[in-house]
């Protein structure tokens, strides 16, 4: 991600954030689907295929919060979750940057 | 895309009984997706998932005389019809709707979720002065899914945004795979609250009486 210039210098390694987001995304779809007999029938695989919605980002919270120093707020996750790693990145660091640095003010 | 049954739809039937449900799962034309690229599943799941989502919102709102999609507000949330009040949720191939007369129920908010065994990075969904008929990860997801539901039930009624620390959840009572609790929320605003765990599925429903429909559902 590049950083838009209106996000507010927290001291936080906004970049070191970003790979650890992307990295918990790529554990989350590592072992999908591995198996032989990973069942397809009822939507198995697919019932099972890794989704960034708000219980995956609320999972992330521990991340937000060790790079940030705050608590995670969950009403900041966009209603429906996100469609890619990208766009959670592009949503959430700004934002949850921008409270990071209203608390530290 | 057909929408098959599916067994969560007769227990968020069970957890509404005021309110008309609809779903099901959109599992049964998918291909198999190790024939996919992981962007071509993606694409795929997203594009079915709307379609069956619109279908059951066909259905839900036929009987009201609306066809969707329904307008959504500034904060993102769904307007429903004039008189009624509405939630919709999905996970993996499984959509949920259900809708509610408001002379009924003033705001309602439903969620369903899966047991994947990883929810222990969820433990701070719940407050210290919380609990929930079970432990762990079920502990957590009961809490999380709960939570979701409150959360969905609360905008509309308030138009605000509130985080898990906002709600804190009192349980009532428990069996083998129900749970029923009161959420306390910002506001002085209380809800009814419960789940049902069906196998790895837990179903949560939300929902906030007015005043008047409290008197009027303790003589029903």
């Amino acid at each position: 991600m590049d950083i838009p210039p209106d996000v507010p210098d927290t001291g936080a390694d906004l970049d070191a954030l970003e790979e650890d987001i992307r990295d918990w995304w790529a554990t989350q779809n590592e072992d999908w689907g591995a198996g032989d007999d990973d069942p397809i029938e009822d939507g198995g695989l697919w019932g099972g295929m890794p989704e960034i919605d708000s219980k995956a980002v609320a999972r992330t919270a521990s991340i937000w919060e060790d790079h940030l120093d705050l608590d995670f707020d969950p009403s900041l996750i966009q209603e429906g979750g996100y469609e890619s790693i990208d766009e959670l990145i592009n949503d959430l660091i700004p934002r949850l940057a921008d409270k990071a640095a209203q608390k530290a003010d | 895309m057909p929408v098959s049954p599916h067994p969560v739809v007769d227990c968020l039937r069970k957890l509404l009984p005021k309110a008309t449900v609809k779903g099901g799962t959109f599992s049964s034309s998918l291909p198999d997706p190790r024939n996919l690229s992981p962007d071509e599943r993606r694409t795929l799941i997203e594009k079915e998932r709307d379609s069956a989502v619109s279908k059951v919102l066909r259905e839900l709102l036929a009987p009201v005389g609306v066809d969707p999609p329904l307008n959504r507000n500034t904060g993102g949330h769904r307007k429903w019809p004039k008189g009624y009040t509405g939630s919709v949720t999905h996970k993996g191939t499984v959509v949920l709707a259900a809708l509610a007369r408001k002379h009924d129920v003033e705001s309602l908010g439903i969620d369903v979720e899966l047991d994947e065994g990883n929810d222990m990075e969820l433990a701070h969904v719940m407050r210290n002065d919380e609990s929930f008929p079970a432990s762990g990860c079920a502990q957590n997801l009961i809490s999380f899914s709960a939570k979701e539901a409150v959360y969905k039930a609360y905008y509309p009624i308030t138009n605000q945004e509130i985080g898990f620390s906002d709600v804190r959840i009192i349980s009532k009572s428990s069996s083998n795979s129900y749970w029923q609790g009161i959420a306390q929320c910002p506001e002085s605003i209380q809800m009814e609250v419960s789940s049902i765990r069906r196998g790895d599925w837990v179903i949560s429903a939300a929902q906030y009486f007015s005043r008047s429909q409290i008197s009027r559902n303790m003589f029903d």
